[in-house]
């Protein structure tokens, strides 16, 4: 067999292959999904809850792939974006809208108030944009504490009780019915992005803003446009929060969360939507396993993420990048060689 | 309008401890290009050697002088051990990990010294001189005076030396200033280490008026940036300019108009900034932040 049809045949597999891309993601996720659940029906509570936490942190992290993975903005503000999702969803009154109105709303608001951030984003360098989303939070949570007649102050606001198709959301057995389908569906529309031209522009805007722009990159656009979209998620996932603990307080966004949140990034790494959901589960069972260390988990924290940044360079995605990247070129190398023979 | 005198006085006192915070900032971000989240941290970490040295029965100038000494080789370390690895990485990472030095002092602070305030003896008299029905204390002529004493000579120097334009050079372009003989990698240590210093004595200064308390440090860091973009990251007068300035905005608005939304005025300075004249007041054009 001559070398030149074998190659055709292959790059035409390629093409098919590519073309189920679309398929293949989401598939994927359905199918580890399906396993998820299967293996959890006997699981014990805190497990469940330690899931359903890991779901929204993975779907505010996702968001923050697009910013700070992409486009490469410091986003100190995800987790205050996230107050602003679920405080959306505290006061509103959740029984009479129900619950999708709800957690619409609670994106919009989110994308709102994240777009702030991007309109002082777009026009400026990236450590701007840190100093700015530090503002935005501090600003959101200074809000937060001091309207304490609408807001409960720093005693924060109950959420009232939800349920979808009968199926109380408060518990985490059924919360992750709907929260594991969303983080799936986020996944892929970050995924999407991703290779979208969109998710070109900030790759290209973050690599070489000269070279993007005289590429003819609307640099502006798309990095306001990446804070929306980050924010909308971060929305989503505060509604989340809310609607799972029945509670929302400001303790729970503050500067620790934002660092969880820019952590799961960093260990996922900015190239997969597998890597930051994986990344996302394996952090919040290390948080919640620290929660027992009270201020010492602070500390472990800290070190944990200095000497994930100094010894990890490209997250656990780059490391099986690499591995894989190794193993393929071997497997090519073979390849030659026996077209070589 | 005595209230409104007592105010001015009280501005300025807070203002020259800001000052200190916003210009040790914008030194290293002036070098390193780096903006230092746990800048407010280092200052925390002052008052704190001080109180245990004080604790050990150690007089109170000693004591002080220990407590930014701290400050200093923590600056020191931090350069060396953290951030120097992480130069060749996107800018994006140094800055990560200096929020994660700020969560480790924010851990340890509360682990060594417990998350209840502390208070800490102040370096002169709180008992107020009255001036035609004004009063003001030893102590806020202390700050101002220790303030003047070491800003000013450390900008005098910055503009002038040999050593000042090295560290300015250092940012624009690291591997000219290299072919002019400098090392960026010392001049970098040095503006953490300055860094440090004017931090650790900012610190030791605010700790008798406010308390001391583990979460102060971010709250010190972000009015500190605040001033410092108001100035114009990058310039060392506007930095000094920038801490009276938004110390009087902050005061301002806890007299008249809110007190729990004080440092909402210093967050909101910072956001109109950034969004109408990212250069600040005496930023220069070069740095004209935007590249594109």
């Amino acid at each position: 067999m001559s070398s030149i049809t074998r190659s055709a045949a292959y790059r035409g597999w390629r093409r098919r292959a590519q073309g189920l891309q679309p398929v293949r993601g989401p598939l994927g996720f359905a199918v580890t999904a399906a396993v998820f659940m299967v293996a959890l029906s006997g699981a014990p509570d805190t497990t469940l809850m330690t899931i359903s936490l890991a779901c929204v942190y993975a779907i505010a992290a996702l968001g923050l792939t697009v910013v700070f993975g992409l486009a490469g903005m410091l986003s100190l503000a995800q987790a205050a974006i996230m107050a602003v999702g679920g405080y959306t969803v505290a006061l509103i009154a959740l029984d009479t809208i129900g619950l999708l109105p709800a957690l619409l709303l609670a994106v919009v608001a989110g994308a709102a108030v994240s777009g702030l951030s991007g309109v002082v984003g777009a026009r400026t360098k990236s450590h701007y944009f840190a100093l700015a989303t530090l503002a935005l939070a501090e600003g959101v949570r200074l809000v937060l504490v001091n309207e304490s007649s609408v807001t409960g102050g720093s005693n924060g606001h109950p959420v009232a009780l939800v349920s979808l198709l009968g199926l109380q959301l408060a518990d985490p057995r059924y919360f992750i019915l709907l929260a594991v389908p969303l983080v799936a569906g986020c996944a892929y529309l970050v995924h999407c992005l991703r290779k979208s031209r969109f998710g070109l522009s900030l790759k290209a805007a973050a690599a070489d803003e000269y070279m993007a722009k005289a590429a003819g990159v609307a640099i502006d656009r798309s990095r306001t446009l990446a804070t929306i979209v980050s924010g909308g998620l971060a929305g989503l996932a505060g509604a989340l929060l809310a609607i799972l603990n029945g509670y929302v307080g400001p303790q729970d966004f503050g500067l620790g969360a934002a660092v969880l949140l820019l952590l799961i990034v960093v260990f996922g790494g900015a190239s997969s939507s597998m890597g930051t959901v994986v990344a996302a589960v394996v952090l919040t069972y290390a948080s919640r396993g620290m929660l027992d260390l009270a201020e010492a988990s602070g500390l472990v924290y800290g070190l944990a993420t200095l000497l994930l940044l100094l010894l990890l360079p490209g997250g656990v995605a780059g490391v099986g990048k690499a591995v894989a990247g190794r193993l393929g070129g071997r497997i090519r190398r073979a390849r030659t060689r026996q077209e070589e023979a | 309008m005595a209230i409104f005198g007592q105010t001015i006085i009280s501005a300025v006192a807070a203002g020259a401890i800001y000052a200190l915070i916003a210009v040790g900032f914008s030194l290293i971000y002036q070098t390193t290009k780096l903006v230092n989240f746990a800048h407010g941290s280092i200052a925390i970490l002052a008052p704190y050697v001080s109180y245990s040295l004080l604790k050990l029965g150690l007089a109170m100038p000693v004591a002080v002088l220990g407590g930014v000494l701290a400050a200093a080789a923590f600056a020191f370390v931090m350069d060396r051990v953290v951030l120097a690895p992480l130069r060749t990485r996107h800018i994006s990472v140094p800055i990560l990990a200096t929020v994660a030095v700020a969560i480790v002092i924010e851990a340890v602070t509360s682990l060594v010294w417990g998350s209840q305030p502390l208070y800490l003896e102040s370096l002169a008299s709180d008992e107020p001189w009255r001036i035609s029905g004004l009063s003001i204390t030893p102590n806020q002529v202390v700050i101002v005076g220790i303030t003047g004493a070491v800003v000013l000579p450390l900008l005098w120097i910055i503009a002038t030396t040999k050593v000042g334009r090295a560290m300015r050079g250092c940012a624009q372009d690291p591997e000219v200033v290299t072919l002019f003989g400098v090392s960026p990698a010392r001049m970098y240590l040095l503006s953490f280490v300055l860094g440090g210093v004017l931090a650790g004595l900012a610190g030791v200064l605010i700790a008798p008026v406010t308390g001391l308390k583990p979460t102060g440090g971010l709250e010190l860091s972000t009015i500190g940036f605040s001033a410092a973009v108001l100035g114009g990251l990058g310039s060392l007068p506007g930095a000094l300019v920038g801490g009276f300035l938004i110390a009087l905005l902050i005061n301002m608005t806890q007299v008249y108009l809110s007190a729990g939304y004080g440092l909402g005025v210093a967050y909101l300075v910072m956001a109109l900034v950034l969004l109408v004249r990212v250069r600040g007041l005496f930023g220069d054009d070069i740095e004209a932040v935007r590249q594109v």
